[in-house]
């Protein structure tokens, strides 16, 4: 037994909570996943803070709000500064031994920092979104073999249910039954008009037999990769058992975004702030640590990562770090942490900020949308959880009220930071896949 | 091009250099008569197989202005040629992406496209580094 865990963090591109059978999903699309979070903690909301890809892992690597970090987009107008902190730079230097099995470099340097060992197998392919959990496995397998005997941190992202939904011909049969060419079938025609929906019906929706016309069979693509990715979390947890790692390793599941199916007229992409794509699953496995079926109601987000591995792995928290531990939640030693209020943005396909409560959501845009969408919408999630009716007009007092109350939390995290404008206008919508 | 002048053409990197330039002429009859029966574009990942297809996807590509700006280098293997080129179009731009390293892998049978797959073309950031 060593004196520190070894930490697993296991990132799932595009992976929404409620597609998993352990948030409810009806579908057999994780059974690996929730056998895995039977043996720890599941947290209930987990709210993405930065959407999409590299605006949330840089929120998970540097325990920071994106409006700390400032990377709140895709896009070559982004850096990170070199003040903030970095998870596996802080464990490398606290002797862990420090691998990614991921490609984010390729695109953005920052995230190469700390890795001693960074493993991109997507090196392959011409997009880096196509490499499958077989070929990461294929590289962290025996790389977590050869390094068992020291601390390791690593973190493996997987692509599977990110787009285009190409799922091995394996899990064809899962899911579906009808016709997905219909040529009758018009429910696609509106996403045809977005500049996001133009390429997809040009490319990954075209199939030899036709075009795809039937959502419920894109959702079904969607499912089957998750079920692609699941049967890889197994694949991965088993080498774990395999070679005695289990009892000693601390293993994180999550999210970076969701993914917007068909839901609010965003089909098959992470931009909205709507809690399909900002509610992702969140899973621990600390064995002798976390009791199994443990479930934490609290609101959590991706800057509280970093301070909770840190402090299970007992290393200094960096100051710069403006997210929580909350190990004492998964623990049972306390319950001092969470989130009443959850903040996130994005400024990549479209602008807006959204602030979370325990019952209401509001979403504050600083430009217009593709979609036409009311510069402000306030939903209450417990009447309506689907965020279906926008009751801005009708409860203006509440409407205004959380604004008062975003815009002040927007004006103090900037004047903390000594800046004074609102990144999203400072950069931009990006429109930029990479 | 008439069906005897394909097969008079049997070098095959001038056979796909004549169809670059058709695509480039915007002729889209000549450009579908470089194809073979049941011949098939995959373009990134999706599939267009059948004449109809074939058509509808030239002509999208026409609407979007897509431009060869360069040709980076061309080999032939057999009966398959490779391209490696740049590319721009006003689709791209609107993702303002003002050019991209594509790589079409054209397979000929008998004088004609048998299989064409148009895509990104992988570049190593560290590349020349």
């Amino acid at each position: 037994m060593k004196d520190r865990p070894n930490i697993l963090v296991i990132a799932i591109d595009s992976l929404r909570a409620d597609h998993l059978g352990c948030y409810g999903y009806p579908h057999a699309t994780s059974p690996n996943i929730d056998a895995f979070a039977r043996e720890g903690a599941l947290v209930e909301r987990f709210v993405c803070a930065g959407l999409p890809t590299h605006p949330s892992f840089t929120t998970l690597y540097t325990g920071q709000h994106p409006i700390t970090h400032g990377i709140v987009a895709h896009g070559p107008r982004n850096a990170l500064g070199k003040d903030s902190p970095f998870l596996p730079q802080v464990l490398l230097e606290e002797g862990y031994t420090t691998c990614a099995v991921d490609n984010l470099a390729t695109g953005r340097l920052w995230f190469r920092r700390g890795f001693e060992y960074y493993i991109d197998p997507s090196m392959r392919h011409s997009l880096y979104i196509d490499v499958t959990s077989e070929e990461l496995n294929a590289r962290a397998i025996p790389w977590l073999k050869a390094h068992a005997d020291e601390p390791f941190f690593m973190l493996i992202h997987y692509w599977d249910p990110h787009w285009p939904f190409n799922p091995p011909a394996r899990y064809q049969h899962l899911f579906y039954e009808g016709n997905p060419t219909d040529p009758g079938n018009r429910a696609l025609e509106r996403w045809w008009q977005h500049p996001l929906g133009a390429v997809a019906k040009d490319t990954w929706m075209r199939r030899p037999e036709g075009l795809i016309t039937d959502p419920d069979y894109i959702t079904a693509l969607y499912d089957r990769e998750i079920r692609h990715v699941d049967d890889g979390v197994g694949a991965l947890l088993g080498a774990l058992d395999r070679f005695g790692l289990s009892d000693d390793t601390v293993v994180v599941l999550l999210g970076d975004h969701g993914e917007s199916l068909v839901e609010h007229g965003i089909f098959f992409d992470h931009h909205g702030l709507y809690d399909v794509t900002l509610h992702v699953p969140f899973l621990v496995r600390w064995p002798g640590h976390v009791a199994p079926g443990t479930r934490l109601a609290r609101m959590l987000q991706h800057h509280d990562i970093a301070p909770t591995l840190l402090d299970a792995a007992g290393v200094r928290i960096p100051r710069e770090m403006d997210g929580e531990s909350f190990l004492g939640l998964l623990t049972g030693a306390s319950d001092a942490a969470g989130r009443e209020r959850a903040v996130s943005c994005e400024c990549t396909w479209q602008a807006k900020w959204s602030l979370r409560t325990d019952r209401h959501k509001l979403i504050l845009a600083r430009a217009p949308d593709l979609y036409g969408s009311p510069e402000r919408e306030l939903y209450d999630l417990a009447a309506d959880p689907r965020e279906e009716r926008n009751m801005a007009d009708e409860n203006p007092e509440l409407a205004a009220a959380l604004t008062d109350e975003l815009e002040s939390w927007i004006a103090t995290r900037l004047s903390a930071l000594g800046r004074s404008e609102d990144p999203l206008r400072q950069h931009g919508i990006s429109l930029n896949f990479s | 091009m008439t069906q005897d002048s394909h097969v008079a053409t049997t070098d095959a990197q001038t056979l796909v250099q004549s169809y670059l330039d058709a695509f480039a002429a915007r002729d889209l009859a000549r450009c579908l008569d470089f194809y073979a029966e049941g011949a098939e574009v995959k373009f990134v990942s999706g599939v267009y197989a059948g004449r109809a297809a074939l058509e509808e996807w030239h002509k999208e590509r026409f609407a979007a202005d897509l431009q060869i700006l360069r040709v980076d280098s061309v080999s032939v293997d057999r009966d398959t040629v490779k391209i490696d080129l740049m590319l721009a179009s006003n689709r791209l731009k609107f993702f303002r992406i003002n050019s991209l390293a594509a790589r079409a892998t054209v397979r000929l049978d008998a004088g004609r496209i048998r299989e064409a797959h148009f895509g990104p073309r992988f570049t190593d950031p560290f590349e020349g580094w």
